[in-house]
């Protein structure tokens, strides 16, 4: 298994979507940073929740469809560039591969929203002080931490829909236009149909957004009902998971 | 016909797949023994690849089974079989983002081998030994597949499985990989398993063949039966081929009209009585020689009867 999940480590340093994903969320958070740090902060401003932090994890979140360019890469492409021909052949059961691949996956993800947050408290800290605006909220740092748990969990639910459309497809460029669509339907969803009940990890995370706006609002993210707004993203990203696994168990591999 | 099967490295029994509406591969039952150079020959859409994808994991069989370094289909470690065996399936599978080493780095690891000091031994082999930096993706044809048959080489197999070895290959190459697979076939005893269309390097290696056509198997035989087989052959040059025919027709001779000129002749009849019965017209006679029917031959001959001759024979 360590030998699979060095595999998954040497394609993912040269997986050309994990750079540019890296890159592209470092220069943004940067520039984000620099000139729109008080702009981005909107209604925000005033209450000491946001300006440091709400942008992290929402721009930690932000394009939640570009991971699914890693799900494409580094799952569809094995199998139209046939390298998982490689593997089955030589022996190695599908069951250690699917998991040294989920895991770098997971991995990766936690990894660049981490990055993407880091990068951004480090530029907020040299431009503009790391103090948050106005007056802070109560219990400001659990609800950072919970929030930002929060958005990693909401992520990997999403990547784990990105890995098994991946499956299903087997082709890059269409892996990439379903797991766009699919992201969008969700915020369809949120916006124009139903604020009250959020389905996908994308519109939780608006959801969640809104909660931030106030300092009573945010006392919802340290109560036990806030798992349940969770629950049906998490529950997603397990059966796509499941699903995606029985998938490349059972499929011919062409 | 009884079959040891612990000589058989590798055997399918009744091997069968079929896609929706479409049969792939039907009652395919094939024996490889250890050691041999065993080459599957047949047109295109024969079976050939789907056979090869079957025994290699990659596809689920839908009737019948095999058994691979004698674990059957089915057996959770049959995977442990496969680790024994090297494959080249198609076109290579490489990372096109990475060097000739690391593709073979990502190969050495998922076989479980701990060091990779034999990675420039194995690419100076292949021919690959400049390559040291350039990504796979500036690779030409001829280098990529140089390096996928690296790929199935590495962890020295004991059953390596080529699927068109020679494609993309220039003449010089296809004698270099027939010269490299002879002596892993003497040397480490490596038990080959080559689909090819290539009939002409083929009877320098072989030394089994399985003949597949529209998914069915017509005979399967070893090198030495296959000479016996091959029918003598006479091929003749003459004024006018049509007033030959009349005669061979006369002696009910069977034969095959190439030309105005040139016949080939296959009934069993001595050069001598031909000549002299053609001396007895006025048929000039230019060339006369005596061959074997190739390879090519038969499997032309065999594919005309196949439709009523399905079996193997050994």
């Amino acid at each position: 298994m360590n030998n699979l999940l060095k595999n998954e480590l040497l394609k993912l340093k040269r997986s050309k979507s994990v750079k540019v994903l890296f890159w592209y969320f470092v220069i943004y958070s940067i520039l984000g940073t620099l000139f729109f740090h008080r702009a981005d902060a909107g209604s925000f401003e005033r209450s000491g929740f946001s300006a440091p932090f709400l942008t992290f994890a929402m721009h930690g979140s932000s394009g939640f469809f570009f991971y699914a360019s890693v799900a494409a890469g580094l799952v569809a492409n094995e199998f139209s560039q046939g390298t998982i021909h490689n593997a089955i052949s030589c022996g190695v059961e599908r069951r250690r591969y699917f998991l040294s691949k989920i895991c770098c996956l997971l991995g990766v993800t936690v990894f660049l929203y981490l990055t993407n947050v880091l990068v951004r408290s480090l530029a907020q800290s040299i431009f503009s002080s790391f103090d948050p605006y106005g007056i802070l909220y109560s219990r400001y740092w659990q609800k950072v931490l919970v929030y930002n748990l929060a958005a990693i969990l909401l992520l990997l639910s999403s990547m784990s829909l990105f890995i098994c459309i991946a499956y299903l497809c087997r082709r890059g460029v269409m892996t990439f236009v379903i797991s766009l669509l699919a992201t969008d339907a969700d915020l369809i969803w949120y916006s124009r149909i139903s604020r009250d009940k959020p389905v996908g990890p994308v519109s939780v995370m608006w959801q969640m957004l809104d909660m931030a706006g106030t300092d009573s609002s945010s006392d919802r993210l340290l109560e036990p009902g806030f798992l349940l707004l969770l629950l049906p993203s998490l529950c997603m990203g397990a059966i796509s998971l499941i699903v995606a696994y029985q998938l490349f168990k059972r499929a011919d591999i062409n | 016909m009884e079959y040891d099967l612990r000589k058989y490295i590798l055997t399918t029994d009744g091997l069968s797949k079929k896609y929706r509406g479409f049969t792939a591969l039907q009652d395919v039952s094939i024996h490889i023994p250890k050691g041999s150079v065993y080459c599957l020959i047949g047109r295109n859409g024969a079976g050939k690849t789907t056979l090869l994808r079957l025994v290699c994991g990659l596809q689920k069989p839908t009737a019948g089974s095999y058994s691979l370094f004698g674990r059957p289909y089915g057996d959770r470690d049959i995977y442990k079989s496969r680790r024994r065996m090297g494959t080249m399936i198609g076109q290579p599978a490489l990372y096109p983002s990475m060097t000739a080493a690391e593709n073979l780095q990502i190969q050495y690891r998922m076989l479980g081998m701990p060091s990779f000091r034999d990675i420039p031994e194995l690419l100076a082999l292949v021919g690959l030994e400049n390559t040291k930096g350039l990504r796979v993706q500036t690779f030409s044809m001829g280098m990529k597949q140089r390096l996928g048959i690296a790929l199935a080489l590495a962890g020295s197999p004991d059953l390596l499985i080529l699927d068109e070895p020679t494609a993309g290959l220039d003449p010089l190459g296809i004698i270099e990989l027939r010269e490299l697979l002879l002596k892993l076939n003497r040397e480490r005893q490596t038990t080959l398993l080559i689909a090819s269309h290539l009939l002409s390097e083929l009877p320098r290696l072989a030394t089994h063949y399985g003949f597949l056509e529209k998914g069915r198997l017509l005979r399967e035989l070893d090198a030495h039966s296959l000479e016996e087989g091959c029918r003598k052959c006479i091929s003749l040059t003459v004024s006018n081929s049509s007033a030959v025919c009349a005669l061979l027709d006369d002696r009910k001779l069977s034969y095959r009209i190439l030309s105005d000129t040139d016949l080939e002749i296959y009934s069993p009849i001595t050069v001598t009585e031909l000549v002299q019965a053609l001396a007895a017209t006025d048929i000039h006679i230019l060339s006369v020689s005596q061959r074997e029917e190739g390879l090519e031959n038969y499997l032309l001959n065999l594919v005309e009867i196949g439709a009523s001759g399905y079996g193997t024979e050994k």
